[in-house]
């Protein structure tokens, strides 16, 4: 196989499809290295046509799982099931490091399509805001591009994925190109209109889906379909109706005939070029025979994840960068943030006995942040929204777990009950630079690859906004007209797991000053002119919103600025 | 002479009990193929029914289906969730009303099965919809046995029942299968009560797992959800119930 190419890819998740995608559509030819196996789509491994006593063992993961200690980052998690399970790393197989005192949760998808099959789909855009904040009250490193930089690839982006959403007319979440949006129940419909009597700036929105609606001709030509609200998502979509590297970006660029894809391939290394100043490629390791290989090529994009490009930089160690690739700065691996939760609640919307909803909507509803400016009530900069459903009525449940046996319990159980809305609080955690991740001196897996350690908490601006989430969101659920409100806090002591929201970012963070930052305004670092990072390790900041669509137009961006890099032969 | 299950073949007799002498005699499920050749020994397939070797009758015996809507969907979703599904045949004790399970299953035992199936029966009854039984609850659990627990709850699922006869024997001076219905639906909801009441006890983290297991897989059958549609082709939130119905009546929106 011939091993030079225009470009390498490292990831095959929601940016390294789209790099692939871009980079073929713009006639050079790419290499996608995969660490994980290969997938198909569709796939045999999807479970969407599965009704529930179909799936085996009752969706229930087997416990010998737990028994051997394996998949220990997501077991017990509501989306970690028999039908999804194969779409997680384990653990244990691929372990990485932590302090006990604080735990990080690492939640990774080892095949191709990355975590880009078990996404959540939320398509939210950054607000001009979200990118000043850093430059506004000086945490973490200033952003070298603002929203308007941005916003025609968001353009370009939300029509190739499919966003449905509605016109929301909101500064803080800007308008996209979207299809027909997905309706909110009456419940949620009820606490929206009711919001707006009382608040000018806290609105509750259906959520933006990357679940197809409309289709258009594009997406019907890469065998698309329209989304049939099964909310099965997780499991993979036979119709391809929901956004993925796999139903996607990566048929898209196979098409063009200018893509190859290795998979089973575990990048150890950029390989750096003193001579030249320049990356020449990659090393990998095969997963299952741990052979050997190098590829080389003109441009390298990481798109390996945050914290996998992470690790590939720290790893890529050379005489000019002993540190790490691109890392003059001594910020790689710092910043690492994530969106945190601590406040759950849930109320009754009394006075729809009579309605009902069919179907299952693959998304929720949104309160976006509204506390971007400090207020006189605020001793904490940021801020933080909401996400939030009513979707259904809920229903009387069994005695599974609670006293009651035969047939005047069973004819109770299951029964139409009244609506909720159950909210969860997602904040804005700072930049900070003792949140890090290092190589672990001398732990390694099983390919001889140091083991990630990850060093990152939440800290008191984080704990002073959870404070102040828990008495605001008692007051607009009881605005929306909720009654019977049932608020969950989590505790000041009590450890918040980083990483449990899944969206990990940071490590590599864009800024103009290459003195402390990795990455300039394109994602391409400061160090090396042909290496780029446009997964979350290139964010500066984290913002409320679900990031991978920023990700996906940051990425767009950069392929296009390489791309013209290439045609003048500058890189 | 009657035939054997070592020597299968279908014999005079065997047609007369066709007619309807042993109508008693119940097919619980599953059909997997690897197991039918485990146990083709006591079971054949003859004219289009299940056949049973009746050690008590010493003859072969027609067994019927219990339930009677196994659909092809059913069937390969069993199989897909239990490969080496167990075949149980029951025999109705007219005395007591106990479907006894004729043989082992690939875990629980004939007599475990026996006391299991009853016990999930009494906790979900059929009433004018189907029960545990017919949902197929504890063929279901037998299998996850096997593809599922863990050692811990083998090792639970298993003392559990034999915690319930002691129970039975302390009360009643006689193992849970000989007891009369009343008494083992009277022992089951104190048991019940009393495991909600002290969750602290063993026997009373032992119940408590079999029965959330006994109600997941109920609550995950086909039977106990007529209702569910597994491609709605849209979402809509704010419908009067007869408009819910219509569109569940279509099966689509």
């Amino acid at each position: 196989m011939n091993n030079k190419f225009d470009v390498i890819v490292v990831g095959s998740g929601i940016t390294g499809g789209w790099a692939a995608k871009e980079f073929c559509e713009k006639g050079f030819k790419t290499l996608v290295v995969e660490r994980g196996r290969n997938l198909e789509h569709p796939s045999s491994e999807y479970t969407d046509m599965q009704a529930p006593w179909n799936i085996e063992n009752r969706n229930k993961v087997s416990e010998v799982y737990d028994e051997e200690g394996r998949y220990a980052a997501v077991s017990g998690y509501g989306y970690f099931k028999n039908a999804t399970k194969q779409f997680f790393a384990d653990d244990k197989e691929f372990p990485y490091s932590y302090p006990k005192e604080r735990p990080f949760k690492w939640v990774r998808g080892y095949q191709l399509g990355g975590r880009s099959i078990t996404w959540g789909r939320q398509s939210l855009r950054w607000g001009k805001k979200d990118f000043e904040a850093n430059a506004k009250d000086g945490h973490g490193v200033p952003w070298p591009i603002g929203y308007d930089d941005l916003a025609p690839w968001y353009d370009y982006v939300e029509s190739f994925v499919g966003v449905s959403a509605n016109k929301d007319g909101l500064a803080v979440l800007p308008d996209g190109v979207f299809q027909k949006p997905w309706e909110l129940s009456a419940a949620e419909q009820v606490i929206s209109d009711n919001l707006k009597k009382v608040f000018t700036d806290r609105h509750l929105v259906v959520g933006r889906a990357a679940n197809i609606t409309e289709p258009t001709e594009e997406q019907q030509a890469l065998g698309r379909g329209q989304c049939q609200a099964r909310s099965y998502c997780k499991r993979g979509c036979t119709f391809g109706a929901y956004f993925s590297s796999l139903s996607a970006t990566l048929p898209a660029a196979k098409r063009t005939g200018n893509l190859t894809i290795v998979t089973d391939s575990i990048v150890t290394r950029v390989d750096y070029d003193e001579a030249t100043g320049k990356a020449k490629g990659v090393t990998i390791i095969d997963a299952k025979t741990k052979e050997k290989r190098e590829y080389q090529a003109r441009v390298v994009f990481l798109c390996a994840s945050a914290l996998g490009s992470v690790q590939i930089l720290l790893n890529s160690k050379s005489k000019s960068f002993p540190n790490g690739i691109a890392n003059s700065s001594g910020a790689v691996g710092h910043y690492i943030m994530d969106h945190f939760t601590g406040v759950l609640a849930n109320a009754e919307v009394p006075g729809l006995d009579d309605k009902f909803a069919y179907g299952r909507r693959p998304i929720a509803t949104y309160i976006p942040n509204y506390r971007h400016d400090k207020t006189d009530d605020a001793d904490f900069v940021r801020g933080f929204g909401y996400q939030a459903t009513a979707q259904h009525r809920t229903d009387t449940g069994t005695a599974a777990k609670r006293e009651g046996i035969g047939a005047a319990v069973k004819d109770l159980s299951k029964q139409p009950g009244p609506w909720r809305f159950r909210t969860l609080m997602y904040g804005e955690m700072l930049p900070y630079f003792d949140n890090y991740a290092s190589l672990h001196p001398t732990k390694k897996d099983k390919w001889g690859i140091p083991l990630l350690h990850i060093d990152a908490q939440i800290r008191d601006n984080e704990r002073k906004m959870i404070k102040q989430a828990s008495i605001d969101i008692q007051a607009i659920l009881k605005a929306g007209g909720c009654t019977d409100i049932k608020l969950n806090e989590t505790p000041e002591n009590e450890h918040i797991k980083i990483g449990d929201r899944i969206h990990e970012m940071g490590g590599a963070c864009m800024g103009e000053d290459p003195k402390v930052s990795v990455l300039n305004k394109w994602a391409q670092a400061h160090d090396v002119p042909n290496l780029f990072v446009t997964d979350g390790a290139c964010m500066s900041s984290c913002a409320t919103q679900n990031p991978s669509l920023t990700y996906m137009a940051i990425t767009v961006r950069s392929v296009d600025y390489a791309a013209k890099l290439l045609r003048k032969n500058i890189i | 002479m009657p035939e054997t299950p070592n020597n299968p073949g279908h014999s005079e007799s065997e047609k007369n009990t066709a007619s309807g002498s042993v109508g008693n005699v119940s097919f619980i499920m599953l059909l997997g193929a690897g197991l039918i050749s485990i146990r083709r020994r006591y079971i054949k397939y003859y004219s289009g029914k299940f056949n049973v070797f009746c050690k008590r009758h010493n003859r072969w015996e027609i067994i019927y289906m219990l339930d009677n809507k196994i659909t092809r969907r059913v069937f390969l979703g069993t199989t897909l969730c239990v490969v080496t599904a167990p075949l149980f045949a029951t025999l109705l004790n007219e005395q007591n009303n106990l479907q006894k399970v004729l043989m082992d299953g690939q875990f629980f035992n004939a007599a475990e099965l026996t006391l299991l199936t009853d016990v999930a029966e009494i906790m979900i009854p059929k009433t004018d919809t189907p029960g545990a039984t017919d949902a197929h609850v504890i063929p279901v659990l037998d299998g996850l046995m096997l593809t599922w627990a863990g050692v811990k709850s083998k090792r639970q699922f298993r003392f559990i029942v034999a915690q319930i006869n002691d129970l039975a024997k302390s009360t009643y001076g006689s193992v849970y299968n000989k007891l009369a219905f009343d008494d083992r639906f009277l022992l089951i909801e104190q048991l019940d009560k009393t495991a909600f009441a002290n969750k602290k006890s063993v026997l009373s983290t032992h119940y408590r797992r079999l029965k959330e297991m006994v109600f997941h897989i109920y609550y995950t059958s086909e039977e106990a959800n007529p209702d569910f549609i597994l491609i709605p082709g849209g979402y809509r939130g704010s419908l009067s119930k007869q408009e819910l119905d219509t569109i569940q009546a279509r099966g689509y929106l």
